[in-house]
């Protein structure tokens, strides 16, 4: 586990390798077990504020905006709210939340184990035969993993609440139309969708974040970069497996 | 409830400070230039992956619900429509606030914790005036500029993936742009482009120029200013939809 001095070119075998040695670690359970509880804690009670509130209210937009082009399309009105509620649960609510957790966690996270690289604590756990991926990384990993998933689940729910509302108060839906509509459209595999997309996008948040502390320079210039730079890694990495996901996804539907 | 207020206070009186300075001071041009073309360019591969995939993604998703129409034709104004009003300005303002609005308030609380602005101030130079507001001015601009190329390149990715995924040809995805996406779509986006970039500008400059506590008062402005931006960009999101479908609805669109 030496990172030191590794050159930028390296950055992808860096992920790997910090990858490969979190799914190691998690896999013989040599992972830190009261740092999963603390980190749980931080990721999903830290973050469902700021996770719901957001969400929330791209539900409630969502289907404002789309209603009036849909109804081009659809020639049946009643069936609006679903469809635009199918997009909120396939593509939304994992990535906003993802999104989200990236900046909130994801910069914590690169931002503590990078203050940790250059103050030389890292050096002393190693020093002491501990690995800090077994102390920091793997915890971090289950924590998000679990986190994501339960937080998106809650803010898809908190968000179609929100739909449900705008449908009913602004665009004069019937209760009774909106649940209709929207269990026509929606069947357990879309659900399943949500629900892999958050534990990848979660699970990979704390691997590219602490890579991206481990490799931090010295000095005080060094932590604000590593920090931006991983919500950027993050998000991108973000944006191209939601594409991904969602294009496996289109060829078995 | 207080700190909240207090809070809210105190960003309002940053804002203000910085239009007075920007109205009354000499402008730095050259300053805001470099940093324009620091930021805006180096943001440039970023807002172009978020873009071309942010359209993919959206075309894979609507290709997905349209197909069970038998409506793919449309895919080219719902599509673009559905990306350009809600969804892309969205993912790519959150892409730029953890770009653009990191770097620049990493840059800037490191300025601080180093005592650099402290020197300025020494010079009898204010650092508001010659440090913050060019930078101000510099990211809303570049935020606007990129924001906009952003979602032409996310027009152009959804016609892409709408090619290989759907098989709609592009000039059947064209022709079919302008009788979902009028006038008031691109309106809109402009609008919050323009809101979006505001708040990220002032959200960077306000947390980088008060950071405090040396290393990890960096790490944390840095995740202050992307965890405020993307709360900030979503509640104003709704707000401008709101208002403007209002207004739209009302001048009889």
């Amino acid at each position: 586990m030496s990172l030191e001095g590794s050159q930028k070119s390296l950055l992808i075998s860096n992920i790997l390798s910090v990858a490969g040695q979190t799914l190691r670690s998690v896999a013989r359970g040599r992972f830190a077990r009261t740092e999963v509880v603390k980190q749980l804690y931080e990721f999903a009670w830290g973050c469902l504020g700021i996770v719901s509130l957001c969400v929330t209210f791209t539900g409630i937009i969502i289907i404002l905006e789309y209603s009036f082009h849909m109804k081009l399309i659809l020639a049946n009105d009643s069936l609006i709210p679903g469809f635009a509620m199918i997009l909120l649960v396939r593509e939304l609510a994992p990535a906003v939340t993802a999104l989200l957790l990236t900046s909130k966690m994801g910069a914590s996270i690169a931002a503590e184990l990078g203050a940790m690289k250059t103050t030389e604590q890292l050096d002393a756990y190693r020093l002491l035969g501990l690995n800090p991926v077994d102390l920091f990384v793997a915890p971090r990993f289950i924590a998000s993993t679990v986190a994501t998933v339960i937080l998106s689940v809650v803010a898809l729910y908190l968000a179609v609440m929100g739909g449900w509302l705008s449908a009913v108060l602004k665009l004069h839906f019937s209760t009774g139309e909106f649940f209709q509509s929207l269990f026509a459209f929606t069947t357990p595999s879309d659900f399943l969708l949500c629900a892999v997309k958050a534990a990848l996008f979660g699970g990979s948040i704390p691997i590219i974040s602490s890579t991206y502390g481990f490799r931090c320079r010295f000095g005080s210039e060094g932590v604000g970069m590593t920090t931006t730079d991983a919500v950027v890694a993050n998000s991108i990495w973000i944006i191209v497996l939601d594409f991904v996901l969602t294009y496996v996804f289109s060829l078995f539907k | 409830m207080t700190a909240l207020l207090s809070a809210i206070g105190q960003h309002v009186e940053f804002f203000l400070g910085l239009l007075r300075t920007s109205l009354f001071s000499r402008f730095e041009s050259r300053e805001f230039t470099s940093q324009l073309a620091s930021i805006g360019w180096r943001s440039l591969p970023t807002t172009l992956t978020a873009g071309v995939f942010t359209g993919a993604i959206m075309a894979v998703q609507f290709h997905l619900q349209l197909k069970d129409f038998g409506a793919e034709a449309t895919l080219g104004g719902l599509n673009t429509s559905g990306t350009l009003r809600e969804v892309g300005p969205i993912l790519i303002a959150f892409m730029l606030a953890g770009k653009v609005g990191a770097f620049t308030s990493a840059e800037l609380g490191t300025m601080k914790v180093t005592d650099q602005i402290q020197a300025i101030r020494c010079l009898g130079v204010d650092p508001v005036a010659f440090l913050v507001v060019p930078r101000f001015w510099a990211v809303v601009l570049s935020s606007v500029l990129l924001l906009a190329f952003g979602l032409v390149v996310s027009v152009t990715g959804g016609m892409i993936a709408s090619y290989f995924v759907g098989g709609v040809n592009p000039q059947q995805y064209l022709s079919m742009i302008p009788r979902f996406a009028a006038a008031e779509t691109v309106a809109l986006a402009c609008v919050k482009a323009l809101v979006f970039g505001v708040l990220m500008g002032h959200l960077c400059c306000a947390n980088g120029y008060w950071t405090e506590g040396g290393t990890q008062g960096v790490g944390r402005a840095v995740r202050t200013t992307a965890v405020q931006s993307m709360v900030a960009i979503v509640l104003a999101d709704f707000s401008i939809s709101w208002f403007l479908n209002g207004i739209f609805t009302a001048l009889g669109k």
